[in-house]
């Protein structure tokens, strides 16, 4: 549409080695990345960064990791609440007593406790399909919701099961306001969206997408199922781990089981299915849909100011989310991110495709 | 032959097919069905010749495909879209490939389904199962058996009673002598010749085995890649050299070789 | 040592009592399962759907057998939505994107629920005696053993309805091979809605037991997500397995807390019966009745 597509073949190996392969589209993710480091934090009132855009940025990269287990490597997982869980816990544990530990680092850490309890309850993934495995993982999410309710020394024995989260500070400056937040949870789902990006460019991701698309086929061809299957889980487990912590540390500032129930496990499945399995950008665009479609309904409600309680509101907003992803389960399999494909396709032939 | 119906029970116009939206399973197939005749559907695995089936029987909806040009014309009358229950009320009953008896119901309760199933009352050509049972003697004895326990000659009894009971004008079989031994694939198609014959039903047969099914049939088609490479009378398709050496195992003449026939079936190198 | 496993009698029993609740709901998923190959994730959603509908139709003062026969319309409406906005769209998609849709349908059955009828607990009373009486030496719970008796009701009629009837035969047919029994003419729409009507029914018998014993309230929704590990353990297919994996699951859970879960500081009836049913799917994948399936490649 902008510029020049057909026949722009990479002429060499490192050409065919880039993530985006021609330069004006990395222009415009140039432009984009100074936009969002710069623009974005600039404009964007207190309330934009720190109720809109830190929890989207935060549950993509939950959406990503549901994503790589679920859109890349095909198998069913609910409990992404629970992984998410252990992250968090994990983090609030290393960072209340070992302080010397920092804490950026003590998300890692989170992400990496959540990637064990990834390989242990992707384990069942060996003998079980589908169904089975989704049951599995609801098992874990129920077992998690239970264990950080009932065990007090996750949360260091407060009388209260909601803790708070002791201010912190990352490279001697201290995370207080949403600028700050902004910028740190930037850096994080930055490098983990191109770790997650090259991943699935290489021999794992398609190892995975082997197995995806035909678990026998893939075995013969010599991938080992099981090591392939857990190391979805635990990447997976990691990213969403990683996610729960951010979500207990930056967005909630405090940390209580019932911020990871089952209904955020669903919260991101729905990410995915309406913006894109098997796509990472998918992730993105399904993580700011779900979190700003409950706003919008909110403001066309007060906008038409309707005789509408919150209750129902919220009601109608459960309705919408079961319907929408009804329709694109059934409709649009592929997601926002297919739209957007053909959309794009449309937009580049224009206007020698008109009335076609 | 009765007045007023056309003489092709069936044709097909150039009939396009496709699965998921996207993969081109038929190209253009056109054929015709005369009434109480039996046409033999050849062709190689991945021919087409189940999806001309479905596409007839619209069991193709089932399978996520549908019909994308041409036409289909059933007693006069486009059957497009028609669903697949419907059709069968109609009087297009198929077998499918592969027998697809209900395993674990009785041979009596598969024909019941059948039986249970069909409300047309105006071409009835078979009274009942006990009519099914003196056809085939061999289920009579096994009829409160599970079909899971029959052999395969049996299954294939079952599929095409199962199939009678539905009360067919036109009966599509697809590839009845799958997995059969040769002597009770020539049993087979003589049954259902007869069937032909005795109940004047009009039958579409799908097979790979040529010499089989042209020596029991009026008429043949030849499907490649999805669209009609030849047909024709059972004579003189037998003496055709693309079905004698593609489909009879018989080595063409050296001529022949260089020809243009063999580009055309080059799958079975 | 006499009293330990006098307390443990009636303990299993109380557990095995609730198993049938479970039972229940998980009876309506394999009908389900079976006929239209949906693993339907919205069950327990139907059953607060069902429950809170009659609650709120006898809210207008009707008597509540009344109601019952009110709503038995609703869920016919309900299944017949399903079919022609779901199933018939979904004909052979994989079982996952399936899955998927049910858990859509889910949301939505719970928050039309909300939107209609509130989300407070209202109470369902149809005349379960609530006593108690004593064999033995054991305490045994007048309500638990009638709706043992109503499972054993509402088995027998649908073990006839399959057996005895024309359209049973027909969703048996359906049930072991579909596109065989569409080409016999059988019409799966009409099985499907058959089908996802009975399961209705049956979820709306289950909601007044539940809410005869606890009340009609949302988290009725989770409870009944207990039929998942119940099917899962007994074999997707098998009514014979939802009721037996009912009882293990429920005398297990109640087990599990009473002798155990103290332990672990209680409330381990969330999680217990998952992990026993997965642990028994480690040792037998197809579940305790169910049919070994060959995948195709």
């Amino acid at each position: 549409m902008l510029y020049r597509i057909a026949r722009r073949l990479p002429s060499s190996h490192s050409d065919s080695l880039r993530i985006i392969a021609r330069k004006e589209d990395r222009a415009i993710a140039l432009v984009a990345g100074l936009f969002i480091l710069l623009v974005v934090p600039a404009i964007a009132g207190d309330y934009v960064l720190s109720a809109l855009l830190i929890p989207f940025l935060i549950l993509s990269i939950a959406a990503i990791g549901l994503n790589l287990v679920m859109g890349y490597a095909g198998q069913a997982s609910l409990g992404t609440g629970g992984f998410m869980a252990v992250g968090a816990y994990t983090s609030y544990k290393l960072a209340t007593n070992i302080p010397e530990i920092p804490i950026v680092l003590d998300f890692f850490l989170g992400g990496l406790a959540a990637a064990l309890a990834g390989i242990l309850f992707g384990l069942p993934s060996l003998r079980l399909k589908a169904f089975y495995l989704a049951i599995s993982t609801l098992a874990f999410q129920f077992f998690a919701e239970w264990l950080f309710s009932k065990v007090s020394w996750f949360w260091n024995d407060n009388a209260s099961g909601v803790v708070s989260i002791p201010a912190f500070d990352v490279l001697g400056i201290t995370i207080e306001g949403p600028r700050q937040s902004y910028y740190l949870v930037c850096a994080i789902v930055a490098i983990m969206t191109l770790a997650a990006v090259n991943l699935m460019r290489s021999h794992v991701g398609r190892r995975w997408m082997a197995i995806r698309d035909n678990e026998t086929a893939a075995r013969l061809m010599g991938i080992s199922v099981p090591a392939a299957k857990l190391q979805a889980f635990a990447i997976s487990s990691f990213y969403c781990g990683v996610a729960g912590a951010l979500w207990s540390f930056v967005y909630l500032k405090t940390l209580g089981v019932s911020s990871y129930s089952i209904d955020i496990s669903f919260k991101i499945i729905f990410m995915i299915v309406i913006g894109g399995m098997g796509t990472i950008l998918g992730s993105f665009i399904g993580a700011a849909f779900v979190l700003l479609m409950p706003v919008v309904l909110n403001a066309v409600t007060v906008a038409l100011s309707l005789p509408i309680d919150t209750g129902s509101v919220s009601s109608l907003e459960q309705i919408f989310f079961g319907v929408l992803v009804i329709y694109f389960v059934l409709v649009e399999p592929r997601g926002i991110m297919h739209l957007l494909g053909k959309l794009h396709k449309k937009l580049v032939s224009w206007p020698l495709n008109i009335g076609r | 032959m009765q007045s007023g119906l056309p003489e092709n029970m069936l044709s097909l116009t150039n009939v396009s097919a496709v699965y998921m939206g996207s993969i081109l399973a038929l190209r253009n197939v056109s054929l015709s069905v005369p009434r109480g005749s039996m046409i033999a559907l050849l062709g190689p695995n991945g021919s087409g010749k189940t999806t001309t089936l479905k596409t007839i029987s619209n069991l193709l909806s089932l399978d996520r495909g549908r019909v994308t040009k041409g036409s289909i014309v059933y007693e006069g009358k486009p059957i497009h879209g028609a669903s697949p229950a419907q059709l069968v009320q109609n009087g297009i009953v198929q077998v499918l490939e592969g027998r697809r008896c209900f395993l674990g119901l009785t041979v009596d309760e598969n024909l019941a389904v059948a039986a249970n199933n069909t409300r047309n009352t105006d071409h009835r050509i078979v009274s009942g199962a006990e009519e099914i049972y003196a056809f085939f003697p061999s289920l009579a004895r096994q009829r409160r058996k599970k079909v899971e326990m029959l052999s395969g000659g049996e299954q294939q009894m079952v599929a095409i009673g199962r199939a009678l009971l539905a009360q067919p004008k036109l009966l599509l079989l697809d590839e009845p002598s799958m997995g059969l031994a040769p002597k009770l694939v020539s049993q087979i198609f003589e049954t259902i010749r007869n069937l032909n014959r005795t109940l004047g039903l009009t039958i579409l047969v799908a097979e790979q085995n040529a010499s089989v099914a042209l020596k029991h049939s009026d008429y043949g088609y030849i499907l490649n890649n999805g669209s009609v490479t030849g047909g024709g009378e059972v004579a003189e398709l037998l003496e055709s050299e693309e079905v004698k050496y593609s489909y009879l195992g018989q080595p063409p003449d050296k001529a022949q070789r260089q020809g243009n026939d063999l580009s055309a079936t080059n799958w079975m190198t | 040592m006499f009293e330990d496993f006098q307390f443990f009698v009636e303990v299993l029993i109380s557990g095995l009592l609730t198993g049938i609740l479970y039972s229940l709901v998980a009876i309506g998923f394999v009908l389900i399962y079976k006929a239209s190959n949906v693993f339907n994730f919205a069950q327990g959603a139907m059953v607060l759907f069902a429950a809170t509908t009659l609650v709120g139709i006898s809210g207008f003062g009707l008597n509540i057998w009344f109601s019952a026969l009110l709503t038995i319309p609703v869920m016919a409406l309900l299944a017949y939505l399903v079919e022609i906005l779901i199933l018939r769209r979904m004909v052979n998609s994989t079982p996952i994107s399936m899955f998927m849709a049910t858990i859509g349908l889910s949301f939505v059955l719970l928050g039309l629920t909300q939107l209609i009828w509130g989300s407070g607990v209202h109470l369902l009373e149809f005349g379960l005696p609530s006593g108690q009486f004593i064999v033995g030496d054991v305490f045994i719970n007048q309500f638990d053993l009638s709706v043992a008796a109503i499972c054993a009701i509402l088995v027998a009629g649908l073990v006839i309805f399959f057996q005895h009837t024309k359209v049973g035969l027909s969703l048996r047919a359906v049930a072991e091979d579909h596109q065989a029994a569409v080409s016999v003419g059988v019409s799966l729409s009409k099985v499907w809605v058959i089908v996802w009507f009975i399961a209705g029914i049956v979820c709306l018998v289950t909601g007044m037991v539940w809410g005869a014993k606890l009340g009609v309230q949302p988290a009725l929704n989770l409870i009944a997500l207990k039929a998942l590990p119940v099917i899962v353990l007994g074999g997707l297919t098998s009514i014979p397995g939802a009721i037996v994996g009912g009882l293990i699951i429920g005398a297990s859970e109640k087990l599990f807390e009473v002798f155990l879960g103290s332990a672990f500081g209680g409330a381990t009836e969330s999680w217990v019966p998952y992990v026993v049913a997965i642990l028994f799917l480690l040792v037998k994948p197809s579940g305790l009745f169910g049919s070994t399936q060959i995948g195709r490649i």
